[in-house]
């Protein structure tokens, strides 16, 4: 073992990125430091030193396998990054990720345009209020009051569409910079860190950030892409996603799904409460259309990502060398 | 405390002058304890104290040599240039203001997080203030109208009151709620900032000395240990963490501060294209003729960009709370397992919740 220890020492320098020399220097200077820890041990006969220093010489062990299994077959996490199974035609899984959730925020983006302008087209509707005065005496009527029960679901829709968005976007970045520096940033860090005993901690949780950034979080997108499409092609889901969802319109000649305007000097009959009614059926109806978006893509997509994420930064981090309490994290969910 | 940056001379002379005197007092009475200790167990030929003595000396040892450590990492730290970091791992970095130690990493991380939260947050402000404005906005629809002129109002006062963009509701609920989380990441830099500062300015050196004498102490061992170890973790862990990040900060941040830099801050704000006093006059009238000319006008002249801004607010929860986070996370993790290496298990569970 300390031949090969010795061996790979030797080629590292050579062989690899810049980052593997600092390494190699690292494990240099720890073993300068366990050979002369070991002398004390040996010279006041301390066998805690010496257990000590049989304990470091195998982390040691540990670290050059690590650096080998980074650098076996062009990294083991990039063979599971570019397994086809998981990248839906993208080169990896990063990319695939990244498209999947540009899609969504594209369709969110539409979402919040529809519900926004069915908000403004409703309220306008809601808010008539006819007047007559004629030197100075005269009368005012607002009969739309039956309009103003769609505007507090459109502000909730509103809010969950903007979490939507800002959860999608979030998880996108950490996407990207997962992409671009878990392999080439973190993990080279943490595996140099992690040589010498005091900042082993701090190594293998950047190790563990590292593996679970790469992996998790991109690998919880498309996974829930996966169940989605397996539900997409069963013939129940086309009652959720067969129609795009409408804006509503009222008084628009040219929009077959326009509905007749509030009149606001009729306050007898039923004339604006039935068209009130009518257009929150059309609403009911069109909520599924949102669901799928909005709870299938937007929302449980990024919870099972943050939630891998989270489960396997401590349990990876706890193999490392270090148990972090993630509940803090887990609070962002 | 010091108000020299860390890593200038006036710093390293407050070490000197300071803390390093304080922790070798600190040894001195510690180890003169241990000494009357085992003279006592010698005198009274008490093995306790004896094996208590030799006990504390090897810990006093360990306390000396984390000191080393602490000192070889801080100097190594304000010498270590990031852009040869950058190189090393072969990232793109640029370094604004030189020198680019680990220490002015970190904290450049956190002020450029914070400006981007803040840039963040100016465009949901703006983006709210428009739809709230263009909410309350009311029009006349006179009775009787022959194109834009309404007979109902020519001799009284007959037509219908109407808020056309009073359904902003939906988007200022949407804008509300994001401007808020916005808000919170961006106290949070805030927060990561200001405890950062903190510990430049030499607070957390003073935690050194303290723990090195009450480890000696009877029954003191475990919140020495967690002193020492709370002191090599936030001036060493929790700077490098965030030195790490700054290195990412091509992908975090960007060099604009924007969530798109194709954009452009320009795009999402036209500040200047709210109505003053005499063109307020010149909106109210164009309103009576189209409402749609007043908001292209004088509010949204580059069509509406709510959902890019809800997306900028997504990236600044990244880039100003989730990220320091796991920073700090990194620090009070390290601290458990340095006190743990000084030999005392300790509890952060309850801590961890105000992170």
């Amino acid at each position: 073992m300390k031949k090969l220890l010795f061996v790979l020492l030797l080629l590292a320098p050579l062989s690899f990125a810049a980052w593997v020399s600092v390494a190699a220097m690292a494990v240099m200077v720890s073993v300068v430091i366990l050979a002369a820890v070991y002398g004390v041990a040996i010279g006041i006969e301390s066998e805690e030193l010496k257990v000590l220093s049989k304990d470091e010489f195998f982390q040691l062990i540990v670290l050059v396998l690590l650096i080998a299994v980074f650098f076996i077959g062009d990294g083991m996490l990039n063979a599971i990054s570019t397994n086809s199974a998981f990248t839906q035609g993208q080169p990896t899984i990063q990319d695939a990720a990244i498209v999947s959730l540009d899609e969504t925020y594209d369709k969110l983006s539409l979402n919040l345009e529809k519900i926004a302008s069915s908000d403004v087209n409703v309220a306008k509707e809601a808010s008539r209020t006819l007047s007559c005065y004629i030197t100075g005496g005269g009368y005012s009527v607002s009969a739309c009051g039956g309009f103003t029960m769609l505007g507090t679901p459109f502000s909730f829709a509103g809010s969950l569409t903007a979490y939507a968005i800002a959860e999608v976007s979030a998880v996108k970045q950490l996407v990207i910079i997962a992409r671009d520096y878990a392999l080439a940033l973190l993990l080279p860090i943490g595996i140099i860190l992690r040589t010498f005993r005091f900042s082993r901690g701090a190594g293998g949780f950047l190790i563990a950030l590292g593996i679970s950034l790469y992996l998790l979080v991109p690998a919880g997108i498309v996974f829930v892409d996966m169940l989605n499409e397996q539900f997409l092609s069963d013939p129940v889901s086309s009652e959720y996603t067969e129609d795009d969802p409408s804006a509503l319109s009222f008084g628009d000649p040219d929009s077959s799904s326009s509905f007749t305007g509030c009149e606001a000097g009729m306050p007898w009959g039923d004339y604006n409460e039935d068209r009130a009614i009518d257009a929150y059926q059309k609403l009911r109806t069109q909520l599924k259309y949102y669901l799928y978006i909005g709870l299938l893509k937007a929302t449980l997509g990024p919870v099972v990502a943050l939630l891998l994420f989270i489960g396997g930064l401590r349990a990876l981090s706890s193999i490392f060398g270090m148990e972090v309490d993630v509940s803090p994290i887990s609070r962002f969910v | 405390m010091v108000e020299a940056a860390i890593c200038g001379t006036e710093f390293t002379d407050f070490l000197s002058a300071v803390i390093y005197p304080l922790v070798a007092y600190a040894g001195i009475v510690a180890g003169i304890l241990i000494a009357i200790t085992f003279m006592a167990g010698q005198f009274l030929r008490n093995p306790k104290l004896n094996v208590w003595s030799r006990t504390e000396i090897l810990q006093l040892f360990m306390s000396i040599i984390s000191l080393f450590l602490l000192v070889l990492m801080f100097n190594s730290f304000c010498a270590i240039d990031m852009r040869d970091v950058a190189e090393i791992f072969e990232i793109p970095y640029t370094c604004d203001s030189p020198p680019c130690s680990v220490f002015d990493a970190a904290e450049d991380y956190l002020w450029k997080s914070g400006v981007y939260c803040h840039n963040a947050l100016i465009v949901a402000r703006y983006h709210l203030k428009g739809y709230t404005v263009l909410g309350y906005m009311g029009e006349f629809e006179c009775d009787m109208s022959t194109g834009f002129i309404g007979w109902g109002c020519w001799f009284g006062y007959s037509g219908t009151n109407v808020q056309p963009y009073g359904g902003y509701a939906a988007m200022n609920a949407a804008l509300g709620t994001i401007f808020n989380s916005t808000l919170m990441s961006y106290l949070a830099v805030l927060n990561y900032l200001i405890i950062l500062i903190y510990i430049y300015k030499g607070f957390a050196f003073f935690l050194f000395p303290i723990g090195i004498f009450l480890r000696s102490m009877p029954y003191m061992r475990a919140f020495g240990s967690v002193m020492i170890a709370v002191s090599i973790s936030f001036v060493i862990i929790y700077p490098f963490f965030l030195a790490v990040f700054s290195l990412m900060g091509d992908a975090i941040y960007g060099e604009c501060f924007l969530y798109d830099c194709d954009i452009g801050m320009g795009n999402y704000l036209h500040e200047d294209t709210y109505p003053d006093h005499v063109a307020g006059v010149g909106g109210s009238i164009a309103s009576a003729f189209s409402q749609d000319y007043v908001k292209e006008h004088y509010y949204f002249p580059e069509g509406e960009m709510a959902p890019e801004t809800i997306a900028f607010a997504g990236t600044a929860f990244i880039a100003g709370f989730f990220l320091p986070s796991v920073a700090m996370l990194g620090a009070i993790a390290s601290t458990v397992y340095l006190a743990r290496l000084y030999g005392s298990e300790i509890d952060l569970s309850r801590i961890m919740q105000m992170v």
